[in-house]
């Protein structure tokens, strides 16, 4: 029956989590606990679920601070009515934080509470002002006044004035302890907290700190012990939480949106949704299908059962009307993850992928034993078009019916180390030799660790987390002998995963018809237009609040580049209609010659396409499954390729797994196979297979996890499963837990990277064109994208101010002309300033120029400098355009234009190649190498020569680096391409050697390597590193490379 | 020629490998202050540089290049002697010079008879040699070119001389640089060979200066240089001295000469350093810091009288340094603002004699400090414009009025245990005794839990006779009488 408890939510305001708070409340034997963050209900969804768990009440509530002159102002919630309005009102509070929103609020159902805290200058005059403005605003009965025993001097006159209050007023009095934390020892962060919020040390913090620890939560019959003397406040805080505890968050009232007429604005009924959703699949399957089977037939009659029997008819339409609005202002869209195996969102255009053809399961999406709502994500070019559909709902839902959902960010182990040792008094530098220990690449020595352990660790601070932390410390420079280091390590233990504040998830946005601020108070997004709302996507989740996934796909942005500019250019590309078994395309990711394609562009990805040697779709759906880290730490690549080309019996685990594992070779790839493999082997009920599901994808804690997986064995002892088959079947499922990726999703995702190797097979130029206009995006440089576009024939001309448009545009089939937008520093009104007055007429020359468009001193010389003026009357190379433009011309009629001499000597090669590089971050011209062979006289072995030399040759070999890589499952190695003028290599370096030369590789953008030739699987060819120099070539030629991410 | 340039490269770098003879083979580099991670290279030695380690170029990426780089810190200390003995140096070899940079100097040979320019420079090189320092001498007819060309490492055409170079160097700054870098200008000599008017047109009348100085056609006087005064003086007795009346009455004639000099050099007197050196080899150095800067010999000599009334001499009196550290003299018009104390430096001598009477750190303003532990008193220094220490308002709730136990009495209480509080029920010892009729508490304090944490739980009781007492009980089993009620 505590009625005034604050959990980390509060941020900063209390240090013990919800689920914590509750639990701790459980075993004292309250009954209830009503959580009342710091101006919001961020925790009250955790609150909920844990005491449902351990069978208490979750009392809401919210703790309003500096509103309608009260310090800080207890409200908590008697009924649905009562939640609704103060989510309201949170709202208000937080989006509307100019205006005076408490009065005009309707608060019917809220019950107030005035507390010790609730006025800076508690006197008896201003407490009888304060509860008189209460009960006018709440009404008699919805107000109490409590008291707390903090065991501090004076508290005993404040409580007696309460208390005098309260019997003039004939208000009843209710007993708290008002905890911040759930133990005593928590009482340290409290400190530390209020130190991070005051901006002090503790050292300077004074009487801001707590002056004991009395404020954790206590037990009934201490509380009742503590005010042994005003039994009544006891008595009515028994009463008041029984009251409150009528309404929990069970009853939310949340509900899906109905779908919305777009021309009449109505309503759909349950019954015009089925109605209209069939009419919407009936019409889908026209458009989809030529002749639709049999099978096709009775899919979709029995999605259309499962969907109106479960009520998500009107959850269909909508995600349809999104997709149809996104598709209405050409913007391409896919959806991805389980929605794949539904037939309806095929026909009615959500996804891209015929479940019936690929073989998956509806049931994997949707099924009568499932409670919960179906996941639909959906896949939007990335920046302004993904965002102009975000705003599309917004409007929809307007006003307050949609937010996106919060994502909590917590303390980890840097910025926990950074803040706790910041107020202890430590100097910054500490904190930044800490974080450059903990520092990216994060794979430590794991001769010394188990794997497993490396993945599944939060923190990045090496090796066992206490020991080792103290040896971490230790080398940032605070001794263990110092004064403050055990005060140190636990507050950092004790702040680690804390929440910190709230964030926006990356693409989560949840909609109600009704306003979405009376299911949950909604707060302004740091994002212009955007609001957040006050839970993360797992509390949504937990309480039924459905969510749809807008999210951002840079390859989709490109990609649309592409199908638009083949539509310009007469050659239009219809992405569903590409054939799927183009063997040009087949080829392109048999040689792996992938550089710019969707998902398998990585350095893993490309070697282990030569391997696999993809020749049917389905090949391209494992082949972007089993490069991920879960099937990697689960040692499933080998066994996989190992199989496929039959150095490896095909076998099953267990003969039941037959027909589960059989398209992926006795080898289990996604989660839908897991999951059935527990059904089989452990018996699980659909349900039970859905839980299993939820916690390999649950990532908060590692609690849901274990239980299933002790299930698991219980079921499989039960069924005398043989203890091998047992292990293998959990790792399987350890592996997944960490990332799993369903078979439908690899569909997804296989769709888009095939049509992205299609565009780059037969339009070439469109496809880097497109490349080009979105970055950054993927793995490569637009150098690198440039240079691989020459090796495939297409020529990129440079930049010219009377010839570039903007963007990048594709002249013809083989050539390629660079916009203005590659030029770093050239302002947007400039750019089109430019192409506007070149619209109107030509460039005369370069005043003429100058005059029309009025470049500012550094634009004019970027443009010279980039060579872009080089096209114009009179300027013969770009340092003559450089001496000329520096001078503003005279805006004089009579005024004979004096003749220009030539007074500053051409760029050479290397020159014009470095102004490329850093003005426009890629160059037409040679590349960097062949210009450095030209002036060396050495003899070096290229990346076009390694096919050709045998296995084990010493070889030295030089190039650019565009891609460093140092995954956490790679056990410390490093991945490094090399680029030359004539393609790519691939340098292997092993840990010792990279530990060796660390410095090298990770500050030179040109190396010069030593080893020799491995050729690997495939055929291909890889340099076995045990030494590197670095080249001596300007680091300003470098481009961005790709870097351990 | 008339001028020539002493350029000591890279000083800063170049003394501290003087100071710890390092082989010039040695790469060596001098870092960016701040987090040695996130530094850069300020100055390298040729070394280094043969490495293709610049200045500029970030730590790690010079360890990187050779991995055997000698990094070194500032050390302002070693540059600054470097730079005094660079200073002598130039002064021994001709009378008019100018300081032109904290590396340069540019010197006046007109006055100087020699034989041939290139002989004087390999005289001058020569006597370098004992600094061991590397030094680039250059010469030209304008002061301006004779420092250009002593920054040229082939000494004798500036011309040559490169543009990047310039921009490490104050005297000479380059604006425009990076337009002169696009503009692909390696050297001055590419600079000079541009139209100084279209220079001028596009980057100004400093490029055209820099046109000028280049083609020789810009003069200008040397701002000589004149040593810096001293207000240091060294006295030795002989023989030594048992008592300080010789030593007064010498510090009394010394000081009016220092007061002289600086109210010459229109400064004043804000801390004086003496040093007495002992017969048997010891040694005694106080700094005195002065209230209010003066020039009066008279304030000065009582500071000095009162100073060494506190100390006992160990040993007679061989020597004595005494220097005066100067500062502007303060202005303040008389009766506007009026002080709180009219002769400042007087009050400082009498806190100084009462520190050195009550020892250090022991004199000042008590103020309660902002802490929930209960009578702890802070001390604020006294200044002489008695500035009351800031700190926060600490109202205490009780208003009844406490006497205070300083130090708190320890005694001996029977009490009892309830939850996870001792309970007082009579005090057994101490000057109030007998059981307790009422008590109100406890009221737990604790604090400064990071590092040495106290704890106390407080207690109001009230005896048999009405008396009441404030305890405080300290975990495990301590009990104290602390206050009594009035």
């Amino acid at each position: 029956m505590e009625l005034i408890a604050k959990s980390n939510f509060s941020f900063l305001r209390g240090a013990s989590p919800p689920e914590e708070l509750v639990n701790r409340a459980a075993e004292l034997g309250h009954q209830s606990i009503a959580l009342v963050d710091h101006m919001g209900f961020y925790g009250s969804a955790r609150a909920h679920t844990e005491a449902q768990k351990v069978g208490i009440k979750a009392i809401t509530g919210a703790t309003l601070e500096s509103v309608y002159g009260f310090h800080q102002l207890t409200i908590l919630n008697k009924s649905k009515t009562g939640y609704q309005n103060l989510s309201r009102l949170l709202t208000s509070l937080h989006c509307q934080p100019e205006v005076n929103v408490f009065t005009q609020h309707n608060l019917t159902g809220t019950h107030a509470i005035l507390s010790p805290d609730s006025l800076l200058k508690p006197t008896k005059a201003n407490l009888l002002s304060a509860a008189n403005h209460l009960l006018r605003h709440f009404g008699p009965g919805n107000i109490s006044i409590a008291l707390f025993r903090h065991f501090r001097r004076g508290e005993e006159r404040i409580n007696q004035l309460l208390y005098d209050l309260a019997d003039f007023l004939n208000i009843p009095v209710i007993a708290s302890n008002s905890p911040t934390y759930s133990q005593h020892s928590d009482r340290l962060l409290t400190d530390a907290f209020t130190c991070l919020r005051e901006h002090k040390t503790l050292d300077d913090a004074g009487r801001l700190l707590e002056r004991n620890g009395e404020r954790f939560l206590k037990a009934p019959d201490v509380i009742r012990n503590l005010f042994t003397d005003y039994p009544q406040a006891f008595h009515n805080s028994i009463a008041l939480s029984q009251e409150c505890s009528e309404f929990s968050l069970e009853n939310l009232g949340y509900r899906f949106p109905s779908y919305r007429d777009s021309h009449t604005g109505k309503l759909f009924t349950e019954n015009e949704q089925c109605e209209y959703l069939r009419k919407v699949v009936k019409s889908g399957l026209k458009k989809r299908f030529r002749n639709f089977s049999k099978k096709h037939y009775q899919q979709i009659d029995n999605e259309l059962l499962t969907i109106e029997k479960l009520g998500f008819s009107g959850y269909f339409l909508i995600v349809w009307d999104l997709v149809r609005f996104a598709r209405s202002q050409g913007i391409l869209c896919q959806g991805r993850g389980s929605a794949a195996n539904s037939l309806v969102c095929y026909v009615i255009g959500v996804t891209s992928v015929d479940p019936v053809e690929s073989g998956l399961l509806f049931e994997r999406f949707l099924s009568e034993n499932r409670q919960s709502w179906p996941d639909i994500d959906i896949d939007f070019p990335s920046g302004e078009r993904r965002e102009s559909v975000i705003q599309y709902v917004y409007q929809k839902y307007a006003p307050r019916g949609a937010a996106m959902t919060a994502n909590v960010i917590t303390y980890k182990p840097r910025s926990a180390f950074r803040e706790m040792s910041k107020i202890l008094g430590f100097p910054e530098s500490i904190a930044n030799r800490f974080t450059d220990l903990c520092a990216s690449p994060k794979v430590h020595d794991v001769s010394r660790e188990p794997v497993s352990e490396e993945i599944s660790m939060n923190n990045y601070y090496p090796g066992h987390k206490v020991m080792e932390l103290a040896g971490t410390i230790e080398k940032s420079g605070i001794p263990p002998s110092h004064p403050r280091f055990k005060a140190l390590l636990q507050l950092y233990h004790a702040a680690l995963h804390c929440p910190r504040h709230l964030g926006q998830h990356s693409g989560g946005m949840v909609f109600c018809d009704d306003g979405l601020d009376h299911v949950v108070p909604l707060q302004p997004a740091a994002m212009e237009h955007r609001t957040v709302m006050q839970w993360d996507k797992d509390d949504c989740e937990d309480l039924g609040i459905v969510k749809v996934d807008l999210l951002g796909l840079g390859m989709l942005a490109a990609m649309e580049d592409t199908l638009r500019i083949c539509e310009r250019r007469g050659r239009p590309v219809n992405l569903a209609k590409i054939p799927k078994d183009d063997p040009a395309t087949y080829d392109l990711l048999c040689r792996a010659d992938t550089v710019g394609t969707f998902q398998v562009e990585s350095r893993a990805q490309m070697a282990t396409l030569p391997i696999m040697q993809p020749r049917k779709f389905y090949d391209l759906a494992v082949e972007v499954a089993i490069i991920r880290p879960g099937p990697i730490v689960g040692d499933l690549v080998h066994p996989y390729l190992n199989r496929r080309t039959g150095r490896e019996d095909i076998e099953y685990i267990h003969p039941e797994f037959e027909p589960i594992l059989k398209r992926t070779l006795g080898v289990p790839l996604f989660q839908e196979q897991v999951l059935r493999m527990a059904m089989v082997i452990a018996g699980f009920s659909g349900t039970e297979a859905d839980f299993l599901r939820k916690a390999m994808s649950f990532k908060r804690s590692d609690e849901r996890m274990n239980a299933i997986v002790n299930k698991l064995k219980t079921r499989m002892n039960e069924r005398q499963v043989a203890p091998e088959v047992q292990q293998r079947v959990i790792e399987s499922i350890g592996s997944f837990a960490l990332y799993g990726f369903p078979e439908s999703h690899a569909i997804s995702f296989a769709l888009i990277a095939y049509a992205s190797c299609w565009l780059k097979v037969h339009r070439s130029a469109e496809f880097y064109c497109g490349l080009i206009n979105n970055q950054p995006m993927g793995f490569y440089s637009v150098n690198t994208l440039t240079q691989d576009a020459k090796r495939h024939g297409v020529r990129t001309k440079p930049i010219s101010v009377t010839h570039s448009m903007i963007s990048t545009e594709v002249i013809n089939d083989k050539t390629l002309r660079l916009g203005l937008h590659q030029l770093k520093g050239l302002r947007q009104k400039t750019r089109e300033r430019l192409i506007e007055e070149r619209s109107i007429l030509s460039f005369a020359s370069l005043a003429d120029l100058l005059q029309r468009v009025r470049l500012n001193a550094k634009e004019r010389r970027l443009l010279a400098a980039s060579g872009a003026l080089n096209d114009l009357p009179e300027i013969e190379h770009r340092r003559d355009a450089l001496w000329q433009a520096e001078k503003l011309p005279i805006d004089d009629l009579f005024m004979h234009p004096p003749a220009q001499e030539q007074v500053l000597e051409m760029m050479s090669p290397s020159e014009r190649l470095q102004a490329d590089f850093s003005l426009a971050g890629t160059t037409t011209g040679p590349h960097p190498m062949k210009i450095w062979r030209k002036e060396q006289d050495v003899e070096l072995t290229t990346s076009a020569s390694l096919f050709e030399i045998p296995h084990g040759k010493p070889i030295v070999i030089a190039g650019l680096v565009i891609c460093r890589q140092r995954p956490g499952t790679a056990k410390g190695h490093c991945f490094i391409s090399l680029e030359d003028e004539f393609g790519i290599a691939n340098l292997f370096i092993p840990r010792k050697t990279f530990h060796q030369f660390k410095l090298i590789i990770t500050s030179e953008s040109f190396l010069l390597a030593k080893g020799r030739l491995q050729i690997t699987e495939g055929r291909q060819p890889t340099v076995y590193v045990t030494s590197l120099q670095p080249l001596g070539i300007s680091g300003e030629l470098a481009t961005v490379s790709h870097d351990f991410h | 020629m008339n001028y020539a340039a002493l350029h000591f490269r890279d000083l800063a770098l170049s003394a501290l490998l003087a100071r710890d003879i390092t082989p010039p083979d040695q790469p060596a580099a001098l870092l960016s202050s701040g987090r040695r991670e996130k530094s850069h290279l300020i100055a390298v030695n040729q070394a280094a540089r043969k490495f293709g380690i610049q200045p500029g170029l970030q730590t790690t990426r010079g360890l990187a290049r050779c991995a055997e780089l000698l990094l070194l810190d500032p050390d302002p200390t070693a540059e600054k002697s470097a730079r005094n003995e660079t200073l002598a140096f130039v002064d021994s070899l001709v009378p008019d010079f100018e300081l032109t940079t904290s590396e340069t100097y540019l010197l006046d040979l007109s006055s100087l008879l020699m034989a041939s320019e290139a002989d004087w420079i390999s005289q001058t090189l020569k006597a370098a040699t004992y600094l061991a320092l590397p030094l680039q001498i250059g010469l030209g007819k304008t002061p301006d070119l004779a420092h250009l060309a002593s920054l040229c490492p082939n000494r004798t055409d500036p011309l040559k001389l490169k543009l990047a170079n310039l921009v490490l160097d104050k005297t000479f700054p380059l604006p425009h640089a990076p337009v002169l870098q696009l503009w692909g200008l390696q050297t001055l000599a590419d600079l000079a060979q541009l139209p100084r008017q279209g220079l001028a047109e596009r980057l100004g009348k400093e490029l055209a200066q820099l046109h000028d100085i280049a083609h020789g056609k810009h003069h200008r006087l040397l701002k000589l240089y004149r040593a810096q005064n001293h207000y240091r003086v060294t006295h030795q007795f002989e023989p030594p001295v048992n008592s300080h009346e010789p030593l007064l009455f010498m510090a009394k004639r010394l000081l009016q000469t220092l007061c002289n000099r600086l109210h010459h050099h229109q400064r004043a007197a804000t801390e004086i350093q003496l040093t007495l050196a002992f017969e048997n080899g010891g040694a005694n150095a106080r700094k005195l810091i002065l209230s209010d800067p003066t020039l009066s010999p008279e304030i000065l000599l009582r500071s000095l009288l009162t100073h060494l009334n506190t100390i006992k001499a160990p040993a007679p009196i061989e020597e004595f340094h005494l220097e005066l550290i100067p500062t502007l003299p303060r202005h303040a018009q008389h009766q506007l603002f009026s002080r709180s104390l009219k002769d400042p430096n007087e009050f400082a001598d009498t806190l100084r004699l009462l520190s050195e009477i009550v020892g250090p750190n022991r004199l000042g303003i008590p103020h309660q400090p902002d802490t929930h532990r209960p009578d702890v008193i802070a001390l604020t220094p006294v200044t002489p414009d008695f500035r009351t220490p800031l700190v926060p308002d600490i109202s205490a709730l009780n208003h009844l009025p406490l006497k205070r136990q300083r130090p708190p009495i320890p005694i001996n209480v029977a009490s009892e245990k309830r939850g996870r509080h001792h309970y007082p029920l009579a005090l057994l010892t101490g000057p109030y005794q007998g059981q307790i009729h009422k008590a109100r508490g406890p009221f737990p304090l604790s604090g400064s839990w990071w590092e040495d944490g106290w704890q106390q739980a407080q207690w109001d009781v009230e005896l048999q006779n009405s008396l009441l007492l404030q305890l405080a009980f300290l975990p495990p089993k301590k009990w104290y009488l602390t206050g009594i009620y009035a």
